[in-house]
């Protein structure tokens, strides 16, 4: 996109953006004759930074809008009895199934982009990834490793995601109207009631 | 594919999996302890009942967050051996300073949240969970520091007898220009998540038909307090990552114009270039008239 892009990294229409040629050329010749910072090409995956960057974004400002939209639904006092005309909408419900995962993957991709953009560097301008992985441990180490890894994770997603559906069902408990906490207002024999 | 390969997409899965928990847990952590000093303030009992139930899906987030932030420090010990022998000097001290931050201050005062309800007096139970907060900020922020040293290496020395790199101002490190604004941005985004985690149980509950009317008003109170975090703090990430791009463009112009798929260079790059001199490369400056 002309203009956006300048206005973005100098804060003015017309400012100068180096372009990914540019800079290659520049970086083969500073960073020749060094093991860790010698590679062919410093240029990172550019679907993977231009799609991450607009997903990022994109998904922010869908979030921010779906705030928005509640707000406005729910503004002013609202009635006593708490009708709010989102039960049993089609459009309320699917907005309280994805909202989170807005800004929730709009962090994961950008740090997807953060990260891959700096590629192939670990350390901007010191070390490049590819000197940085070890160099004793074997792909099958890596890959046995990330079968592990895989399937704990699956196991706990699916435990996360049960368990906050269940408590997230149940809806809030009901406490005692005059209920408190405070240690000195109690008898013994109410210490264990009001923990879960 | 090959061992660097492999550790690569280890190292990306687990680390997008772990941020899914890291957001939730900040910005949950902070609207709790909102809800619950409401609770204090007005001893509306649809406070407490919101700080009871979100203080319980809190806990399983929080939990999830710490097992798989274990599994990205041994990483780096096992896939990337060479990178904290050449770093760890660096890298190490605000990562160790991080772990225990989880470990000993948010735990510990999570640990005391959960069991102190009807023990400890109830001004210190709810600055447990503000204390539960403040470390997850101050956990994001040494984290972020550590990542930052990645983006933008500052106060270090290449040592030419060992060929490592030696710390030599742990204040530099935590004060470097990426640090200061990427930690605002991911700061408020996290916010923002929190916010949405807050909307969207409340919206939940607010359009299903077999929640109680008469709990109706208090999920409203929810989602406006949701709605309202995710706003706000949404104006504070796209004001944080305005100022991030630029200093981006600044320390790492191939980042940005990646982020563009700009190949070629925008007109008056050379006039701007001759000026100054974009990046801490000490490298010539190509003059030549446009």
């Amino acid at each position: 996109m002309p203009k956006l892009l300048s206005y973005l990294s100098t804060g003015d229409l017309e400012g100068a953006v180096e372009g990914v040629n540019g800079i290659q050329e520049r970086y083969v010749q500073t960073y020749a004759g060094n093991d860790l910072t010698e590679v062919e090409d410093y240029r990172p995956l550019m679907p993977v930074t231009y799609w991450s960057f607009r997903l990022m974004m994109g998904l922010g400002f869908l979030g921010m809008g779906i705030g928005m939209a509640v707000l406005w639904r729910l503004r002013g006092k609202g009635d006593a009895d708490g009708e709010t005309r989102m039960e049993g909408s089609r459009w309320w419900g699917w907005a309280a199934a994805t909202v989170l995962f807005m800004p929730l993957f709009a962090n994961s991709f950008g740090w997807i982009f953060t990260e891959m953009g700096r590629q192939p560097w670990v350390v901007m301008g010191l070390m490049t990834t590819q000197t940085a992985v070890s160099p004793s441990v074997g792909a099958g180490t890596v890959a046995l490793s990330m079968v592990v890894y895989t399937a704990l994770y699956g196991v706990l997603a699916v435990l996360m995601v049960g368990l906050s559906l269940r408590y997230g069902r149940a809806g809030a408990e009901v406490v005692p109207e005059d209920a408190s906490y405070d240690p000195k207002g109690r008898t013994d024999d109410d210490a264990f009631v009001f923990t879960y | 594919m090959d061992a660097l390969d492999l550790a690569r997409w280890q190292f990306g899965i687990t680390t997008v999996y772990h941020f899914f928990f890291v957001p939730i847990t900040i910005g949950l952590s902070l609207l709790v302890a909102i809800m619950q000093t409401q609770w204090m303030r007005t001893r509306n009992p649809q406070w407490l009942r919101l700080t009871k139930f979100f203080g319980k899906l809190f806990t399983i987030n929080f939990a999830l967050g710490l097992v798989t932030g274990i599994v990205q420090e041994f990483q780096f010990g096992m896939n990337w051996s060479d990178y904290s022998r050449f770093v760890g000097d660096i890298f190490g001290a605000p990562l160790a300073i991080e772990a225990l931050l989880a470990f000993f201050l948010e735990s510990t005062f999570l640990g005391l949240w959960i069991f102190g309800w009807g023990r400890i007096p109830e001004k210190l139970h709810t600055a447990c969970m503000w204390l539960i907060h403040l470390g997850t900020v101050l956990s994001a922020y040494f984290i972020l520091a550590a990542n930052s040293f990645m983006q933008n290496p500052v106060g270090y020395w290449i040592n030419p007898e060992t060929g490592r790199a030696e710390l030599t101002d742990f204040l530099a490190v935590l004060t470097n220009k990426v640090q200061l604004v990427a930690f605002p941005h991911v700061l408020t985004a996290a916010y923002m998540t929190g916010g949405a985690f807050v909307l969207a149980f409340a919206v939940w509950h607010l359009w299903r038909t077999r929640t109680p009317q008469s709990d109706k008003p208090m999920y409203r109170k929810a989602a406006k307090l949701g709605a309202w975090t995710l706003v706000i703090a949404g104006v504070g990430v796209i004001v944080s990552g305005d100022v991030q791009g630029k200093v981006m463009s600044e320390v790492q112009p191939m980042k940005m114009a990646a982020a563009e798929a700009s190949t070629r260079t925008t007109p008056r790059v050379r006039a701007r270039r001759s000026r100054s001199s974009p990046s801490a490369l000490s490298m010539a400056p190509r003059r030549s008239g446009r």
